[in-house]
């Protein structure tokens, strides 16, 4: 193995336990409210409440799962690619808020109505965004039948 | 194919975790609130919802016949409210979780109201409701808000 493959294995590596850890937490505290999150969907005025009611079952569930894949390294090509999936919606969800002045709580990694969205917010949105599709190409695209 | 059929399992295996785990979650959404306005929607199941404005409202609260269930959160009935009002927020309703209630609210015709008339919102809450028998279920059209601009009755609290 060569330095440089080395590199992009320690910091796939890095990047698997960050986004494992961080939605394993991200959902665990989501779960631990359901009623405040789905509150916190149906406030961006894009689903209704009967849907964010089932969006407030699925995506904290659907969370814990993603974060322990992409911990234990299972299915790894699918979790990479949910996960990213997950981000691009949520960067959809919270610029298009923006963008009409909704003053609502992002609910982003939790399920509280505090911390509105801000540009701040974006912005560390995208930076995730960005680096969990690092993640999706680092991932070794030969070795995913070995999963 | 594969890798869309692996995605696909594991939505629907975090989804039925999901549902799963609301079941014994005591703050988790109730099957009822998940699945019934999906029916409902087609006719399948039976709602005895009627929407009503403020003016029809006040007929019955004039009447007596039917107890008012405001749904907002207890903050807010706290400040005022309709009077005679029971709080019964949509959060618990949500969760089918009623055993803190009167269960005599149950036994008669109710009238839902919230803040602004979330029409959505209220007619998800009255396919939950366990009205007893052949009650109705009124929704108050344009909420609190409407009530209030009628300048009918208000109770304040404290």
């Amino acid at each position: 193995m060569d330095k440089s493959t080395r590199g992009k294995n320690i910091l796939l590596l890095i990047l698997r336990l960050f986004f494992g850890c961080l939605f394993i937490y991200s959902g665990f505290v989501k779960i631990a409210d359901p009623q405040n999150f789905a509150e916190s969907i149906e406030n961006y005025q894009i689903f209704g409440t009967w849907l964010s009611q089932w969006g407030a079952v699925l995506i904290p569930a659907l969370e814990i799962v993603l974060g322990l894949m992409l911990l234990l390294g299972f299915w790894m090509k699918e979790a990479l690619l949910l996960t990213a999936g997950l981000f691009v919606i949520f960067d959809v969800m919270v610029i298009q808020a923006a963008a009409r002045g909704l003053n609502i709580a992002c609910g982003c990694f939790s399920s509280s109505q505090n911390g509105l969205i801000d540009l701040w917010k974006i912005l560390a949105n995208s930076v995730l965004t960005v680096l969990i599709f690092t993640a999706y190409f680092l991932f070794p695209k030969k070795s995913q039948s070995a999963n | 194919m594969k890798t869309f059929s692996r995605i696909v399992q594991v939505i629907i295996f975090s989804l039925i975790a999901g549902i799963v785990i609301n079941q014994f979650h005591s703050q988790g959404m109730s099957w009822r609130t998940l699945i019934l306005p999906a029916f409902s929607k087609y006719g399948l199941v039976e709602t005895n919802m009627i929407i009503v404005s403020a003016d029809s409202a006040l007929v019955l609260f004039n009447n007596k016949s039917t107890i008012f269930i405001d749904v907002r959160k207890n903050e807010d009935f706290q400040i005022d409210h309709i009077p005679l009002a029971h709080n019964i927020p949509s959060s618990s309703i949500m969760r089918a979780d009623f055993s803190d209630f009167d269960q005599v609210i149950f036994k008669n015709n109710v009238l839902l109201y919230d803040q602004e008339g979330d029409l959505e919102r209220l007619k998800l809450i009255s396919n939950v409701w366990p009205s007893q028998g052949e009650k109705r279920v009124y929704i108050l059209f344009g909420g609190y808000l409407s009530w209030l601009q009628n300048q009918n009755p208000v109770e304040f609290d404290g």
